[in-house]
Parts: structure tokens; sequence; C-alpha cells
């Protein structure tokens, strides 16, 4: 394993660099790691054997662009199912309908260990 | 805050056969008083942590814990035995149907490897729970061997607290080993 070390590397929302990395690296990178370094965060990179100098370049731009704010495509799809479902339990006496989409989003968000209190 | 380590290391002098007559000398005797005070204290370490942050991975391949400060890492020199090896911690996963993964290398090698030793499977989505394991080696050589405790996630963002003050999750993981047999 090829270890690349950001010291002080601030906030950072290892989902969507995760993301970001394996995007752009496909298979030559295994995730990344973060830790506390003398009271900062540290993150470290983990890429396989195989990776070339190329990657390491590619993966060093990535982390100096990367974004914390930017939600990963999970997040994303997290926050929506958290939006429809507080906006369908506003809606879900109204009537058959809205209930029948309350329910689904509620059974939605318990396969994915979500909270579902509206 | 800082996380503590502790190595103690032990040897093991093969006692000498005696044969009728021969005169016991006080250095027959103190070897004998050294190993049976290698065998009161075998060879053990024990890792405490204490850090300003919680470990976090979403790495899919295993990987040290602590990949800079070794604070997961611990040498000692065995007597020839095996080795009793235990780790306690609380995790939690950023996906519910995640899993968290635990190995342990003894000199380089994944004592298990595949998906580790242990697989943690969280019961919601950043809940907190603990994961525990303790395995025993095969009997080692004598020597000097250094254990790494090691983790990987089946995918999403695993994390280990590691007493960096997070509301109700300021738990310190410990990593222990000790020398058995």
């Amino acid at each position: 394993m090829i270890n690349i070390q950001f010291p002080d590397a601030g906030t950072v929302n290892l989902e969507t660099l995760d993301e970001e990395l394996r995007a752009a690296l496909g298979d030559v990178c295994a995730g990344a790691s973060t830790q506390n370094k003398n009271g900062r965060l540290l993150l470290t990179v983990h890429l396989t054997e195989d990776a070339t100098d190329s990657h390491i370049r590619k993966a060093r731009q990535l982390v100096n662009a990367h974004d914390p704010e930017r939600l990963s495509t999970a997040q994303e799809t997290t926050q929506l199912l958290l939006q429809e479902f507080e906006l369908a339990g506003k809606h879900k006496n109204d009537g058959l309908a809205e209930m029948n989409t309350y329910l689904k989003l509620q059974v939605e968000l318990l396969k994915r260990g979500l909270p579902t209190d509206d | 805050m800082a996380s503590t380590k502790t190595e103690t290391s032990t040897t093991w002098v093969t006692p000498d056969t005696f044969v009728a007559g021969q005169l016991v000398t006080a250095q027959h005797m103190n070897t004998m008083r050294d190993n049976f005070l290698a065998l009161k204290t075998p060879a053990n370490f024990k890792c405490y942590i204490d850090e300003a942050a919680d470990y976090t991975t979403s790495s899919t391949s295993f990987v040290d814990v602590d990949t800079t400060n070794a604070e997961l890492t611990a040498t000692i020199t065995t007597a020839g035995g095996a080795v009793m090896l235990s780790f306690s911690g609380m995790c939690s996963q950023s996906n519910a149907n995640g899993r968290i993964y635990f190995d342990i290398t003894v000199d380089g090698v994944a004592l298990a490897g595949n998906d580790g030793i242990f697989g943690a499977i969280p019961s919601g989505v950043n809940e907190a729970y603990t994961a525990s394991f303790t395995v025993v080696t095969d009997v080692l050589a004598a020597g000097s061997h250094t254990f790494v405790l090691q983790w990987k996630t089946s995918a999403a963002t695993a994390t280990l607290s590691a007493g960096a003050g997070t509301s109700n999750r300021d738990t310190h993981p410990i990593f222990w080993g000790k020398e058995i047999a």
C-alpha cells in the first residue's frame, strides 16, 4: 500500500473525497483515512502498489481541490430522502395516497438505518 | 491528552540438564530465577488511545488504523510462545449496511487475511457500537515481533472513537497482547 499523507488537512468530507478519488483513479485507490497528528487532522490517501507517479499527482490535486461542503452522491440521496420524508409527514393524514407515500419513504429510511421521527 | 504504550520484553534461557553429582552454582540458580521472573511477567504490550481526533477510514483494503503515530503498533521480544492479542473500541459507520473489519499483522503478515478476524455490523447510520475481539497467534519464534492493528470498511466511512472528546463517544480503544506459552 502506498500512503500519501497530508498534514493539517483541516475539514474533510471523507465520503466525498473517497468518491472523487475512486472516480478519478479507479481500482488504484483503496480509500482514505484521517487521524490526529500533533493536534491536527492528518489525511492519508491509500493507493495500491500499482499506482504510478501520475496517479499520485492526481490524488494530490484532488485533495488540494477538495471541498468538504460538497456532499457525496449517497449523502445527497440521504438528504433528499429526509427532506421528502419530512414533507410527507406533514401531509400523511390528508388521504390514503399521502399516507402511502409517507410509509414508503419511512420504509426506505429504515432500510438505510436512518431516523424516521417526523 | 496523549495515547500511552507499554512494551515489556522477556528473555528465556534454556535451563541446563543436570547430572548426578554436578555442582550447582549461583549462575545456575540465577538463570532459574530469571526464568521464573520471565514466566511471572511474560512479554506484553498495551496501547491506550487518547487522541485529539477520532480515527476514520474509507479504505476498502486493510490499512493501519494509525498510519503515522504508530500508537496501535507494538514491538516486543518474546521467548518462543504464542501471543494472545485483544482489541476493544467503539465504532460507527456512516452507512447502515456497511461493515468494519479488523485484522492484525504480525511482522507484516496478516493473521487472518480476506475480511480479517472480526467484522462489526452497525445497528444504524452513525450508531455507536462495540468492536471487540481476542485472538491467539501460532507459536512465534523467540525474538522481536511487531503487532499492528489494521482495519477496512465495506463502504462509506468507518469511525473508531479515540478519546477525542466526541459527545457520548469519548471512549479509549485498547489494543494489548501477552505471550501465553
